[in-house]
C-alpha cells in the first residue's frame, strides 16, 4: 500500500473503532426519527378528552326537539358531532364560569347575541387545548353560525350557498414549463434539507481535520512522520480519511433512516386511519398547518407527487459532487487553521472567516425557500466558498440553468485546488512552527516562503 | 574515506533571518558523528534537511555518494529532540504504522519488531495504549521506531533526554553496537560527556556557521596547550625556582603533604625538559598532559567566534 493509503487507513481505521463515532453513528437517525414521528405521535395520540358545553342563550345554534321538546340538540343534525376528543354538551342558562371547576365540563363556549354579528365568543378552560382541538370547535361552531346566518338571516338555501362558496388557491406554473404545476416551496424545502447535511457534515468533519492535525502537531509526532512522507501527502492522507470516515456515518445515516422511515410509515399508516376519523367533520383543520393534516397529506398520493418534479438523479449527482468538493476546500483550510495554532484555544481567530461565508450560505439558502428568485441566491450559487451548500436548494427548485450548474462545478473544482495549495504551503511551515503566536501576516509569509 | 553524507555550501533562510550560512559537513560512513552548537545554531535545520523536511536554498547534498533524494527517507532513521507519539494507538500497531510509513512490509516489520521488544523487554506493552506509558516507556519505543527499519544512517536529537541512567546506558550500547554493523549515526546533544565518549567526529556550529570540524582527537589536539598536571612531595618554592622562565605555572594545591600543580611548557619544550628541571629538587608522583575537554573546546569555540563577530 502506498503511504498516502496507509496515512488514510489510519485516519479511517482509528476513528471508526472510536466509540464516539458508534454512538453518533446509531443514535443519529433513531434521535432524528425519534424527534419526527414523536411529534407526529403526540399530535395524533392527543389522549385528553374535553368535554366541552356550549352556552347558547339566544338559541343560534341549538333548539329543542324530542318528546316535548326535552332535550336541547344542535340545529342541524350533522353537526357538532362528537369524537374520541370531544365531547359536546349544550344548554341555554349562563353558567358562571368557576362551576365549571367542578362540573362535568372542562371548556364552556359562551354565545352571546352579538356572536351571530361578529363571530366572537368566549371560550372559558380550565387546561388550554390543543390547536388542533380549538380547530375542531371553531370549525364546528363557524358552520353551524354560517348555516344560521344563511338560512335565518339572508333566508337563502344552504345547500346552494355552499355550491356557491369558494375556496382560492395558486397551481404554481412557471411559464417556461408549461403544463406542470411547479411546488416551487415544497421543492426548495427539500433542497434546504440537503443543504444542512452538506452544512453539517463540512462543519463537524471539517473541524475534525483540524482537531488532528493539530493533535498530531502538539503530540509532536509531526516531525517523525514528515520525515517519512512529505507534509501534503500527511494533510490529503488525513482530510481523504476523515472525508470518508464522513461518507460512512452518511451511508449509514441513509441506510438506517430507510429502514426505520419505512417501519414508521407502516405503523403510522395504520393509526393515520384513525387520525383520518377526527379530521373527518371538517375537512381542514385549523390553517392546515398541523402535523397530522400534513401527514395526511404526505400519505396522500396527489399531494406528493410533486416530489417527482425534483430531478432526481441531478439532484444525487449534484450532492455528492458538491458535498466531496466542499468538504475538500473548507477541510484543506481547516487543516491549514490546525497546523497554524499551538492550542484549541488558538483556533479562534482563524476560525471565523472560515465559518462566516459557511454561515452566509446556511442563511441564504434558508431564505430561497420562501425567495426562490433572488439574485443573491443565483450568486452565492456559484461562489464556492458557499455554492456547495446554496445549489442544493437550487437545484432542487430547478430554477438553474446547465450553464449556472457548470460554472459552479468548475468553480468549486478551480477553487478547491486552490484552496488544497494554499492550506498545504501554511500546513508545511505551520506544523513545525511552535510556540509563537501567529497572526494573518505570518500566514502570508508562509504562502510566499519556499519550501 | 566514505562519506555517508557530504553537505557542500548549504545555505537556508527564513524570510530575513539566515539559518545556515554556506555549511559544508561530511560525515564518515559507519563512524558515530557529534553535531554540536548552541541553541538556536541551526543543527536542528540542518537536520531537517538531511531528513528532506524543509530544502535548502542552494548547495549540494550527497548521500553515499549519490545526490540527496526522496527515496532516501527510506534509508534515514530521525529521532526528532521534540518527539512524541499518538496517544491513542496501541504500541504495537503504531510501531507497524511507523515502521510502514518508513517503506516496511508489515510482516517484515513485525517479526524485526518482536525481536526488538524482546531485547528490551517490553513485550507486555505491545497492546497497551500510549498514553498509558510513562515518558521512559515512550522513549523507548520512540528509539524502537527509529531504528526498526535499518536505516544506513541514524540521526539522533537529544537521545538521551528523559532516560534514566540505566537506559540511557541501554540506548549507548545501542549505538556503539548499531555502529559496529556499520550505520552512521549524527548525534546532536548538548552532552559533551557523551560527544566524548561516543564520537568519531564531530562538526561544531555557531549562529547559522560551522566554526570547527574534525576527528575528535584533531579538534582535541589542536586545542592542546602543553599544560601538564604533576603531582610531587616536596616544598612548593623549590619546585618554583626550579621551574625559572622556561615553565609556567598555572595553579596549585596541596592536600594530604601532596602538591598538585599545572604548569604551561613553552612550545619549544617538552615534557620532558621540566622533568630534568624538577626532578632533583622534588619527588614526582605522577605527570600527565591536561588535554581540553569537549565541553572546554566547545565554550572556548563558541565564545571566541561570538566576540570576534561582535
Amino acid at each position: 500500500m502506498s503511504k498516502i493509503g496507509l496515512i488514510i487507513k489510519r485516519e479511517y481505521t482509528t476513528r471508526i473503532r472510536k466509540k464516539s463515532f458508534i454512538i453518533m453513528t446509531i443514535l443519529g437517525p433513531l434521535l432524528f426519527a425519534g424527534l419526527l414521528f414523536g411529534t407526529i405521535w403526540i399530535t395524533l395520540n392527543d389522549q385528553q378528552t374535553y368535554t366541552v358545553l356550549i352556552s347558547d342563550p339566544y338559541g343560534l345554534v341549538t333548539e329543542y326537539r324530542g318528546e316535548q321538546d326535552s332535550t336541547l340538540v344542535p340545529r342541524f343534525p350533522d353537526q357538532f358531532k362528537d369524537n374520541q376528543n370531544v365531547i359536546y354538551g349544550f344548554t341555554e342558562k349562563t353558567q358562571k364560569p368557576e362551576e365549571l371547576k367542578d362540573g362535568f365540563y372542562n371548556i364552556m363556549i359562551e354565545l352571546d347575541e352579538i356572536t351571530i354579528n361578529d363571530g366572537k365568543c368566549n371560550m372559558y378552560f380550565d387546561n388550554f387545548p390543543s390547536e388542533n382541538i380549538q380547530g375542531k370547535l371553531k370549525n364546528d361552531l363557524q358552520e353551524s353560525l354560517e348555516r344560521f346566518r344563511v338560512v335565518d338571516s339572508l333566508k337563502l338555501d344552504y345547500e346552494k350557498y355552499k355550491r356557491a362558496k369558494l375556496d382560492v388557491s395558486f397551481a404554481e406554473i412557471n411559464i417556461n414549463k408549461l403544463g406542470e404545476e411547479d411546488h416551487t416551496q415544497e421543492r426548495a424545502v427539500i433542497g434546504f434539507v440537503f443543504a444542512i447535511l452538506i452544512y453539517m457534515f463540512i462543519f463537524m468533519y471539517g473541524v475534525q481535520v483540524m482537531r488532528g492535525v493539530l493533535e498530531e502537531k502538539t503530540n509532536r509526532i509531526v516531525e517523525v512522520m514528515v520525515s517519512s512522507v512529505k507534509p501534503f501527502q500527511l494533510m490529503m492522507g488525513k482530510v481523504v480519511g476523515i472525508g470518508l470516515v464522513g461518507l460512512t456515518q452518511f451511508l449509514i445515516w441513509v441506510i438506517l433512516s430507510a429502514v426505520l422511515a419505512t417501519f414508521g410509515l407502516n405503523y403510522f399508516e395504520s393509526h393515520l386511519v384513525n387520525g383520518a376519523a377526527v379530521l373527518e367533520n371538517g375537512a381542514v383543520v385549523g390553517n392546515g398547518m398541523n402535523q397530522a393534516a400534513m401527514a395526511q397529506s404526505l400519505m396522500n398520493n396527489e399531494a406528493i407527487n410533486w416530489i417527482f418534479l425534483i430531478n432526481w438523479p441531478l439532484m444525487v449527482g449534484m450532492f455528492i459532487f458538491f458535498f466531496i468538493g466542499g468538504f475538500l476546500l473548507y477541510a484543506s483550510l481547516f487543516a491549514a487553521i490546525g497546523a497554524a495554532v499551538d492550542s484549541d484555544s488558538d483556533t479562534q481567530q482563524f476560525m471565523l472567516p472560515v465559518t462566516l461565508p459557511l454561515v452566509f450560505s446556511y442563511i441564504v439558502s434558508a431564505m430561497l425557500i420562501t425567495n426562490p428568485e433572488s439574485p443573491i441566491g443565483n450568486f452565492f450559487s456559484i461562489f464556492p466558498l458557499t455554492s456547495p451548500i446554496t445549489i442544493m436548494v437550487k437545484t432542487a427548485i430547478g430554477n438553474i440553468s446547465v450553464w449556472h450548474l457548470i460554472s459552479a462545478m468548475a468553480a468549486l473544482v478551480v477553487a478547491f485546488l486552490f484552496f488544497i495549495w494554499l492550506g498545504g504551503k501554511i500546513y508545511r511551515v505551520g506544523i513545525l512552527s511552535y510556540g509563537k503566536k501567529v497572526s494573518y501576516k505570518d500566514l502570508w509569509k508562509w504562502i510566499r516562503q519556499s519550501n | 574515506m566514505k562519506y555517508a553524507i557530504q553537505a557542500e555550501g548549504i545555505n537556508k533562510t527564513y524570510g530575513k533571518y539566515q539559518a545556515l550560512t554556506n555549511v559544508s559537513i561530511d560525515i564518515p560512513e559507519g563512524k558515530i558523528f557529534g553535531l554540536l552548537g548552541p541553541n538556536g545554531a541551526g543543527k536542528t535545520t540542518f537536520i531537517r534537511i538531511l531528513n528532506q523536511i524543509i530544502e535548502p536554498d542552494n548547495g549540494l547534498i550527497k548521500f553515499y555518494g549519490n545526490p540527496l533524494q526522496r527515496s532516501h527517507v527510506e534509508d534515514i532513521g530521525y529521532l526528532p529532540e521534540e518527539r512524541g507519539l499518538y496517544k491513542k494507538m496501541k504500541v504495537g500497531e503504531q510501531c507497524i504504522y511507523l515502521a510502514q510509513m518508513k517503506g516496511m512490509k508489515e510482516k517484515d516489520a513485525l517479526a524485526e519488531l518482536k525481536m526488538w521488544f524482546e531485547k528490551f523487554e517490553i513485550q507486555e506493552w505491545w497492546d497497551k495504549k500510549v498514553e498509558d506509558l510513562s515518558k521512559g516507556m515512550a522513549q523507548k519505543i520512540q528509539f524502537i521506531t527509529t531504528v526498526v527499519h535499518k536505516p544506513k544512517l541514524l540521526i539522533l536529537d537529544e537521545p538521551f533526554s528523559g532516560f534514566d541512567p540505566i537506559n540511557a546506558e541501554l540506548i549507548h550500547n545501542e549505538m556503539l553496537r548499531l555502529r559496529d554493523e556499520g550505520t552512521t549515526i549524527v548525534l546532536s546533544t548538548h552532552d559533551m560527556g557523551s560527544v566524548e565518549s561516543l564520537c568519531d567526529n564531530i562538526a561544531l556550529i555557531n549562529r547559522s556557521q560551522v566554526i570547527l570540524s574534525g576527528s575528535v582527537a584533531e579538534v582535541r589536539n589542536s586545542f592542546r596547550t602543553k599544560t601538564y598536571t604533576l603531582k610531587f612531595e616536596g616544598t612548593l618554592l623549590e619546585f618554583t625556582i626550579a621551574l625559572g622562565a622556561r615553565f609556567e605555572l598555572m595553579s596549585n594545591e596541596l592536600k594530604n603533604d601532596i602538591h598538585t600543580v599545572t604548569v604551561r611548557i613553552k612550545p619549544e619544550f617538552k615534557l620532558n625538559d621540566l622533568l630534568k628541571q624538577v626532578i632533583p629538587v622534588v619527588d614526582i608522583l605522577s605527570a600527565e598532559e591536561k588535554v581540553p575537554s569537549m565541553h572546554d573546546i566547545f565554550v572556548q569555540s563558541v565564545l571566541s567566534f561570538n566576540e570576534a563577530q561582535a
